[in-house]
């Protein structure tokens, strides 16, 4: 039984020399004992032994191989203002003509992230018969007959020029700087104690002939 | 007729009982279970041991216990070696403890130290084997196991130390998990999954061994940010709008529960730290994400800054 460990420890693996010092040395005090004593020791220590390489190599690759973890960078922003202004086109009722033909949302020097997630959440949706399609614009000149007009805060343009290119068109004009449903939006995004949110002049809404629906009012901050 | 019937029931509980009380206390099992073992035949060794030490004759007697788990520590070696829930292992840990419960000798405590270092051993190789999404709670039995036995082995070993390493790992785990998901069908009242909910413990466990430990603070601000985005970037956005701003009134709460975390870390890491410089993204993170322009600029300012002091 033991020279069949001592074949093992000593000659199968010029590593497992190490173990020569520690069994000697786990032997020792066991010299003066019965044999049960230090026949099981033996085997304790070889059974100990003969995993400490593979062992030292797992606990090292637990210890190092944390993955690093790193604050996910995505746009969430873009993300919400996205889902709002789906959700407007869906509690928004517009007049007959606008329901012919695509529904379009255009975005006005908005920020690519948020153009890419409109595309992404109207994938393959529809409004009623109407398929949504969503433009990126650079400026009020490229805009034309649109469902729904966002404007970004970082758009060059004046509000008395949006509401100049919108005049007797049934478009529900978002906005996201302050004080801008007093100038002629329907709805502007704010922050409110850190979170997205928006305010509603409904009766900017119906001067264009949009009606608004009680939902989205409730949980509009209003604006008169 | 009674009469019959207790008596009958009389010798029915002596053949039930009788023969096994003679035979758990027959002193040669010791000695046969001692020469198995000798002879490498552990089977026989194990019948012989478990009936010596389920007898009274062994509640004193360390080394039969020692013997005990000397024999199931082989078993285990020779049958069980790849399972990670080995009863063989279990019962060895149970002989050790028992025998060095028995005899606080220091010829005992010597003998039974190599069987426990052998045990923790194998047991922090369990807990590394079966680190894994599937088998968890494997790994975390076999930690308390290792955590049991590691002291008999090495009085001096840093448990907390592998305890925290343990726990980051374990959070780390759920995290990757966590990340890994694409889950969309997380609704307000149901955000906490349970790789969310462990992942965080894990983390709090850290915490509450060592409150500054810098990659459980790190993780655990990371842990709630990025969670908080995944909600957000995950809405559904056919849910009822009152379920969207749910869904973001519980992304700023996991947010402002990341922010504190961030600037205590923040502000007591040197300069020179490269973790500063980990917790600065994070904050600047945060701050987009809760529209505070202001410190948005601050940490945007604080990240140049400490490019140049690390050389980054």
């Amino acid at each position: 039984m033991e020279g069949d460990y001592q074949q093992g420890v000593v000659y199968k693996n010029a590593a497992y020399i190490v173990h020569i010092v520690p069994i000697a040395y786990i032997w020792a005090p066991y010299r003066d004992k019965p044999r049960r004593f230090y026949f099981g020791a033996y085997f304790v220590s070889v059974l100990t032994m003969r995993r400490t390489f593979r062992i030292i190599f797992l606990l090292f690759v637990v210890v190092t191989g944390f993955s690093f973890q790193q604050p996910a960078k995505d746009d969430t922003n873009s993300r919400l203002k996205a889902v709002f202004i789906y959700n407007f086109s869906k509690y928004v009722e517009w007049p007959d003509s606008y329901k012919e033909g695509n529904f379009v949302i255009t975005v006005c020097g908005g920020s690519q992230n948020l153009v890419t997630e409109l595309k992404t959440i109207t994938n393959s949706k529809t409004l009623g018969a109407q398929r949504y399609e969503i433009r990126s614009v650079p400026d009020l000149a490229s805009v034309s007959r649109t469902n729904i007009l966002f404007v970004a805060g970082s758009a060059d343009v004046t509000m008395s020029e949006v509401m100049g290119k919108m005049k007797g068109k049934s478009t529900l004009l978002v906005t996201e700087k302050t004080g801008m449903t007093k100038q002629g939006a329907a709805i502007n995004f704010v922050v409110v104690d850190n979170k997205q949110k928006f305010e509603l002049n409904q009766a900017n809404a119906e001067k264009n002939n949009l009606k608004v629906g009680n939902d989205l009012i409730k949980l509009s901050i209003p604006v008169k | 007729m009674k009469k019959l019937k207790h008596i009958s029931l009389l010798v029915f509980l002596f053949l039930l009982t009788g023969p096994a009380a003679v035979w758990s206390q027959n002193p040669l099992d010791y000695e046969k279970a001692l020469e198995f073992a000798k002879a490498n035949n552990f089977d026989s060794a194990r019948v012989h041991v478990d009936r010596y030490v389920a007898g009274s004759a062994a509640e004193k007697d360390a080394d039969a216990w020692y013997l005990y788990g000397f024999i199931y520590q082989r078993l285990y070696r020779t049958q069980q070696i790849e399972n990670h829930n080995s009863k063989f292992r279990l019962e060895a840990k149970r002989g050790f403890e028992k025998s060095i419960a028995i005899d606080q000798g220091r010829d005992n405590i010597v003998r039974n130290r190599e069987g426990f270092c052998s045990l923790s051993l194998s047991f922090y190789n369990s807990v590394v084997k079966s680190l894994n999404p599937q088998d968890y709670e494997t790994a975390i039995v076999n930690f308390s196991n290792y955590k049991q036995v590691v002291p008999y082995c090495d009085s001096l070993k840093d448990v907390k130390k592998a305890e925290i390493d343990f726990l980051l790992a374990l959070g780390t785990m759920f995290e990757d998990k966590l990340n890994t998901s694409n889950d969309t069908s997380i609704k307000c009242k149901t955000v906490d999954t349970l790789a969310f909910t462990r992942a965080r413990e894990s983390y709090m466990n850290v915490l509450k061994i060592d409150p500054l430990n810098v990659k459980a603070n790190y993780n655990l601000g990371i842990l709630y940010h990025n969670f908080a985005v995944k909600l957000l970037m995950n809405m559904p956005p056919d849910a009822d709008v009152i379920d969207i701003i749910c869904i973001q009134d519980r992304a700023d709460n996991l947010f402002k529960q990341a922010a504190p975390i961030g600037i205590h870390m923040y502000n007591i890491l040197r300069d020179d730290d490269p973790k500063k410089y980990d917790f600065a993204v994070l904050l600047l993170q945060l701050g987009t994400n809760m529209n505070e322009n202001e410190k948005v600029d601050f940490y945007t300012k604080e990240l140049e800054r400490l490019k140049k002091i690390q050389g980054r």
